[in-house]
């Protein structure tokens, strides 16, 4: 049949486009760097990867610009460094891609620092430390994580963060809805898509004290997750600065300051008694 | 003919057809019996077409009646599906099916609206090729066939109905002339073997030689009802007189 | 330094047959359904009847208006507000045959307006009804016409599919952001997936072309070329 010889034609030849156009982008991204510290300096703008929809850690403001408590942390970065900030919004997955691909400097972005992550970018320091949460509505008949271990139970929760593993492995055998952002997730839940949200321990502690004669937690936090500034692996210098900025930050109480205006209460302690 | 003792195949009575506040047919009565052939002249916009159109129930009206084979005709009653059946209905523009063949053409309401075998209804509709002289072309698609052809395929269409009653609209209008007398010799085999039919037509020729009473319809009314050769070469009323007279000029 | 490395999503291709069957069942799902919907649209469309006609362009209008991806959390998020819970995959469906089937009820008012008013007629005058008129009249012609654009719109909407991984179906979009999540391959994930939608749009297409060519050269009276 000749359109079906055409079409697997066509078939073919967008796959050796799209093949050209992935690989062409790929031998851009393996381009010589000059360092990312001079990079910057030079260009006199730090490029900052950050995500929507996840206050109070950052959200989208009426303007559409970032707001919240890392968008302050990644502003007062630009400010020592004297450059100007320029926020790039990407979803959960794009805070590693961003830095994979150079076309972010630092990743802010409630990124939690770990061993499988660090295989392809770099962390800092953390500068908070949370959990995770397993959240229900007040009247949802669950009252522990093992009931909620059910296939007939769904857990939301954001794609490409943490919660993917947590819920694995403390709830493997219920449903899993992957969303785009925290916000859907939590939406998800409030609107009864869902029977449980996985969130951030932190982010929990804002939602409890807004909604929480709505909402109710299931008993236990799941994971110990340092929340870290992201930067492309394999360049020291860059990390050697990020982390002297974060060191200071936590040491010089401006941490405490900003964590205070954006979560409504103080700044749990940073290091971990083991 | 007149005096055929068979009650009439269609009744019209006191037929009015109004759009809006435009009158196209201004009171019409007309009976047509069995085996007549009835030709319907008249200047154009006089309500000739817009006259067949409601015998069939594509036109509602608002005045008078029609009674088809003493059934009442009514645009949007459920009766109406059953009485178009027994209407075969040829148009000025052929409106064959263009996707479908021309046996196809032929063959599609037998199956599917009277529910006759395939079969069967592809061997009548072979012999109605053969009537319409068209059995060779019985496969091509209406583009492929000419003016004349179409519309012949278009009477085998009507005629595989089986239909008690025969309406042409302007059947030879469109056509290019040499095509036309193809067309008519058809229309002349029907009228030969005893149809029913009720045609609108300028072709004097045709009404003279086949008609068996002629109509001269003028401003939505019924002017003069004759035998053809007598309307022809003596018509009574001045309008019909001054009509025949453009006409036959050509 | 980024490698660019296709093999490193090989441990994550278990999933991958289902997630792309679930696209294949969602949009063939869609097309289906939104071809229903665009028949009975333009049908309203083109109706006698003023009130068919407004609802018909009003639901046009409003669906054309209002962005895909707003349709699915209106009916995900917004119908379980009131208490209608509808599952992430029936949800981007509806989402998607009411997005899809406001095109389509213009694709098919063209090809309806297309089909000119003596084969109403001629369908009439020979004592079929409505319903038969469409089915063997008008639409086999309407199908015709609005061949090409339908193409056009079918893959549309293999490709708006993706907009459910949104909602937490797992498809093939879904696929790929959890590929990406779990090797790191992101890279690697969006060309294979951007190959994936390329070939299944075009599976789509082979079946439109098929299926379309068998209905058309099928006589509809038994009656064979």
């Amino acid at each position: 049949m000749k359109v079906m010889r055409r079409s697997v034609l066509a078939t073919v030849a967008t796959g050796l486009f799209v093949g050209l156009v992935a690989l062409s982008s790929a031998a851009e991204a393996q381009q010589p760097q000059g360092g990312v510290l001079s990079d910057v300096l030079k260009r006199g703008t730090i490029r900052i990867a950050t995500i929507g929809g996840n206050p109070p850690y950052s959200s989208l403001g009426t303007d559409g610009k970032p707001v919240g408590y890392d968008i302050d942390v990644a502003n007062m970065l630009a400010e020592q460094l004297k450059v100007k900030a320029e926020f790039i919004v990407v979803d959960v997955p794009g805070r590693i891609t961003a830095l994979q691909t150079k076309r972010a400097d630092v990743t802010f972005a409630n990124f939690t620092a770990n061993v499988e992550r660090s295989k392809v970018i770099a962390f800092t320091d953390p500068y908070v430390v949370v959990g995770s949460i397993y959240m229900v509505k007040k009247d949802s008949p669950l009252q522990s994580v093992e009931q909620l271990n059910d296939p007939k139970y769904k857990i939301g929760f954001a794609r490409g963060g943490t919660a993917e593993g947590i819920s694995a492995t403390t709830a493997p055998r219920a449903q899993k809805v992957r969303f785009d952002t925290v916000g859907d997730a939590y939406l998800a839940m409030q609107s009864g898509q869902v029977d449980s949200h996985l969130q951030d321990s932190l982010q929990n502690a804002s939602y409890m004290a807004k909604d929480g004669d709505k909402y109710r937690n299931l008993p236990g936090n799941w994971s110990y997750e340092e929340i870290s500034i992201g930067l492309p692996a394999g360049d020291f210098d860059w990390w050697r600065v990020l982390n002297i900025f974060v060191k200071n930050f936590n040491a010089s109480g401006d941490n405490a300051r900003l964590f205070k205006k954006h979560f409504g209460y103080e700044l749990p302690p940073i290091q971990q008694k083991y | 003919m007149s005096t055929d003792p068979a009650p009439p195949v269609l009744k019209i009575a006191g037929l009015v057809k109004r759009y809006g506040p435009h009158i196209v047919i201004d009171g019409v009565d007309l009976d047509v019996v069995p085996g007549q052939v009835v030709v319907i002249v008249g200047p154009s916009g006089t309500g000739k077409s817009t006259l067949l159109r409601c015998v069939n129930g594509l036109e509602d009206i608002q005045g008078g009646s029609i009674l088809f084979e003493e059934q009442p005709v009514l645009s949007r009653s459920r009766t109406i599906h059953a009485i178009r059946r027994r209407i075969g209905m040829i148009f000025q523009s052929f409106n064959l099916y263009p996707h479908l063949s021309a046996l196809e053409n032929v063959m599609l309401a037998p199956v599917k609206v009277l529910g006759e075998p395939a079969k069967e209804v592809e061997e009548r509709a072979r012999g109605l090729f053969r009537k319409v002289r068209l059995e060779h072309r019985a496969h091509a698609f209406p583009s492929q066939l000419s003016g004349g052809e179409q519309q012949r395929v278009a009477i085998a269409r009507a005629l595989a109905m089986n239909p008690h009653l025969l309406m042409f609209d302007e059947p030879t209008s469109a056509l290019d002339p040499e095509t036309v007398g193809d067309v008519l010799t058809v229309m002349e085999d029907l009228a030969t073997e005893g149809r029913t039919m009720l045609v609108v037509t300028h072709e004097i020729g045709f009404a003279r030689h086949v008609g068996h009473r002629m109509i001269f319809m003028d401003g939505g009314k019924i002017v003069e009802d004759r035998p053809p050769a007598d309307m022809i070469t003596d018509p009574q009323n001045a309008r019909t007189k001054q009509f025949l007279g453009s006409i036959l000029q050509h | 330094m980024y490698e660019f490395n296709l093999a490193g999503l090989l441990p994550y291709t278990g999933p991958l047959p289902g997630a792309v069957l679930s696209t294949l069942w969602l949009s063939a799902l869609a097309i289906l359904l939104s071809i229903l919907v665009g028949m009975l649209g333009a049908l309203c469309r083109v109706s006698a009847s003023l009130i068919l006609r407004f609802a018909g362009a009003a639901y046009v209008e409003v669906l054309r208006n209002i962005p895909l991806l707003v349709v699915i959390y209106l009916i995900f998020f917004g119908l379980a507000q009131v208490g209608l819970r509808v599952d992430g995959f029936n949800s981007a469906l509806i989402a998607l045959t009411l997005n899809a089937g406001a095109y389509m009820t213009e694709i098919f008012r063209g090809g309806l307006l297309a089909i000119p008013r003596g084969q109403y007629e001629a369908a009439r005058s020979q004592g079929m009804t409505g319903l038969q008129l469409y089915r063997y009249v008008v639409f086999p012609q309407v199908f015709r016409i609005i061949y090409a654009p339908l193409g056009n719109l079918i893959i549309g909407i293999v490709i708006s599919s993706s907009l459910a991984s949104v909602i937490g179906v797992e498809e093939v979009t879904t696929w790929m952001r959890r590929a990406g999540d779990e090797t790191f391959r992101y890279m690697e994930a969006f060309f294979a997936v951007g190959v994936i939608y390329v070939l299944l749009a075009q599976a789509i297409n082979i079946g439109r072309i098929v299926t379309g060519n068998w209905l058309l050269s099928k006589a509809p009276v038994g009656a064979r070329r």
